[in-house]
């Protein structure tokens, strides 16, 4: 197996909720994100795929730095990201870039596009104006806009050329790792297949990782070498794409799987969708967390939690349907 | 046959803006018949909404009906007085918005918003609108309906705040439910639950439906026809098999190509280049020619016929009347 570039281990982040006046003393704690492991291979791409308040967010959070976990480790090339130095944190933060749903709330709309993808250049003190101003051009060349929209504003531009104009300042510093947090669901349908081609194609060309967060399974399955299924602030399944896509064991995957929508009506109605919201991430069920909603619970998902582990070869789950000895306890 | 439940002809509706005249709904002609789900599918700008917004004379400042006729169940929706049109919105039509979080007042118990359309249009007294409004809430498969209506809004999930949303649509038990893309802010298994909960509401009470979308998924899941929309015009209106098995319109059948497969992991999509037309631009004759693949001179230069084909299909484009277009 290739060496990770990014890897987490067991990580967690649990906020505290404040003592308020409401609740009286009685303290909670959110469990965002609650034991999460995690690789990503270099010039792969990885999916995250839930319901919101699943924890998907607060792992991207986590992987840019933007929080720090309260427990675990997040690695980046094998080091750990909270025992980097100044100049570490600084190199770091330049190879791990991320692209967000919004096109028209990740853009000043006072600042000339131009300025915008330069921005991270001139930030990292590396880049003289002249040279930056060139990169720009060249960058705006590789998502397939033109040298003269550097000088235009972001409300000039349609919401895919935003887009590409987040993809252009993203790739800016020569990321190693792009996240990218519902890229497409934003946008029209026509344009939707644009984006992606440029994202697979620009993949190709750098060598870059993703880790995509989407909720659309088709752009799931069309861009992801692998993708993992997040509970609650936990991985539930993780499998290969294609392997993931014919197989998927855990029940929570396979309603996910199901309420999917159909690609023509013939397919309508197939799946049985699953009942009930998310629970709260503040007092999550004992034992599997999805018992509450699983169609096949029996008595020891509400006991005991099931852990992940490796069912087919490289298809981890953590279901007490598919455990294989049947005697693992959780920690 | 007997007559549609809502028959829309010709109509037109611009928008005066300071940057000039949108022509957002450009000759619309559709029928819904009763208990019938059509689809209205078309990227942003394209019309969709203000068409909806149109039959119900409900515009936004600026906007204008400057031609066409609207009638729903014998009535002409377009001539009658302001104070009869409100008797038809929320009694014989009703509209579902596309966020549920702001189109409930933060500030009112649910219970207190569903009962307000059943005692304005109803006349019911306090108590008994109350019962309604349980049972409504109960149809909607909120749980504990009676302790429920006392809660507010930020007090629900998503995916209830839509369903409160339907309860206020269906609390008059229209004729018509215009549902403009309710489920694009909920998670795909709320959307799963939503939808399957309108299709069976649909089939208890038989009540018509307009469902305003861009996903295709939704469409193949929920619609009985679909009308395509395109810069303002319907550009094919086919049922839900043909769409998917016999596109007409080019652009239609590129919209269905772009879309990825779930059964199929390919290493480029289909796309469709340039981007859909803005509301000020000017366009050519077809308004889809500049991005179309099989687009010659006269597309640029003379309006498309409207062709109907034997299966009760119809299209807008000079290649479909042609017959130069094969599947």
């Amino acid at each position: 197996m290739a060496a990770s570039l990014i890897e987490l281990e067991a990580v967690r982040k649990h906020y505290p909720l404040a003592r308020g006046r409401v609740f009286g003393r009685r303290r909670g704690t959110v469990r965002a994100v609650d034991g999460v492991s995690l690789a990503i291979a270099p010039a792969t791409t990885v999916s995250l795929v839930g319901e919101s308040g699943c924890g998907k967010s607060t792992t991207i959070k986590l992987i840019l730095g933007i929080e720090a976990p309260t427990g675990g480790r997040v690695l980046f090339e094998g080091a750990d990201i909270a025992g980097f130095d100044r100049a570490a944190a600084k190199r770091y933060r330049a190879s791990v870039q991320a692209v967000f749903q919004d096109p028209w709330g990740s853009l000043d709309p006072r600042m000339r596009i131009g300025a915008s993808i330069g921005e991270p250049l001139l930030a990292s003190g590396n880049w003289k104006r002249r040279a930056a101003r060139e990169r720009v051009h060249e960058l705006l060349a590789q998502v397939g806009l033109a040298p003269e929209h550097a000088d235009r504003f972001p409300h000039e531009f349609s919401g895919g050329q935003r887009q590409r104009i987040a993809v252009a300042r993203a790739l800016a510093l020569n990321p190693k790792l792009v996240v990218l947090d519902e890229p497409v669901s934003a946008l029209d349908v026509s344009i939707r297949a644009q984006i992606i081609n440029l994202l697979k194609d620009l993949q190709e060309r750098h060598g870059l990782a993703f880790l995509l967060v989407a909720h659309h399974l088709a752009t799931v399955w069309t861009l992801s070498d692998e993708v993992a299924v997040m509970y609650l602030g936990q991985i539930v399944e993780r499998a290969p794409s294609e392997e993931f896509r014919t197989r998927p064991l855990h029940p929570y995957t396979q309603a996910l799987m199901a309420a999917a929508l159909p690609t023509h009506p013939h397919d309508a109605g197939a799946g049985t969708p699953l009942i009930g919201d998310v629970p709260s991430p503040i007092d999550p069920p004992t034992g599997c967390r999805f018992h509450t909603r699983c169609p096949h619970a029996f008595e020891r998902c509400a006991a005991e939690a099931p852990i992940l582990h490796e069912v087919r070869p490289g298809h981890v789950a953590a279901c007490h349907l598919h455990d294989t000895n049947g005697s693992t306890i959780s920690p | 046959m007997a007559e549609p439940l809502l028959t829309v002809e010709n109509l037109r509706a611009h928008l005066f803006t300071r940057y000039g005249v949108v022509r957002a709904v450009d000759d619309v002609s559709f029928t819904v018949a009763r208990g019938e789900t059509l689809g209205l599918v078309g990227e942003s700008g394209s019309g969709k909404t203000m068409t909806c917004l149109a039959l119900l004379r409900l515009l936004p400042p600026g906007g204008r009906i400057i031609d066409g006729r609207v009638r729903y169940a014998g009535a002409d929706l377009l001539t009658k007085s302001e104070k009869d049109i409100r008797k038809v919105r929320g009694e014989q039509i009703a509209m579902i918005l596309q966020d549920p979080m702001t189109s409930l007042n933060p500030v009112l118990s649910i219970g207190r918003q569903v009962e307000e359309p059943i005692r304005l249009h109803q006349r019911l007294t306090r108590t008994r609108a109350r019962a309604k409004a349980i049972e409504i809430l109960t149809r909607v498969r909120i749980p504990a309906a009676e302790h429920r209506v006392r809660d507010y809004p930020h007090q629900l999930s998503g995916g209830m705040r839509q369903r409160v949303m339907g309860a206020i649509a269906l609390s008059c038990e229209p004729g018509l439910l215009i549902a403009d893309e309710p489920t694009t802010s909920l998670d795909v298994t709320i959307q799963a639950q939503y939808l399957t909960l309108l299709k069976e509401l649909q089939d208890e009470h038989g009540v018509a439906i307009i469902f305003v979308t861009h996903d295709l998924g939704i469409v193949a899941k929920l619609c009985h026809r679909v009308a395509v929309m395109y810069a303002g015009k319907i550009v094919e209106l086919v049922s839900v098999d043909n769409l998917f098995d016999r596109p007409l319109h080019p652009y239609t059948r590129a919209l269905l190509a772009s879309v990825p497969k779930s059964d199929r992991r390919e290493r480029r999509l289909p796309t469709i280049e340039g981007q859909p037309p803005t509301l000020h631009e000017a366009l050519p004759a077809c308004p889809f020619a500049p991005r179309c693949a099989h687009a010659e001179p006269k597309c640029f230069e003379r309006a498309p016929p409207v062709v109907a084909m034997p299966d009760g299909s119809m299209a807008r484009c000079w290649k479909v009347a042609d017959g130069s277009l094969t599947h």
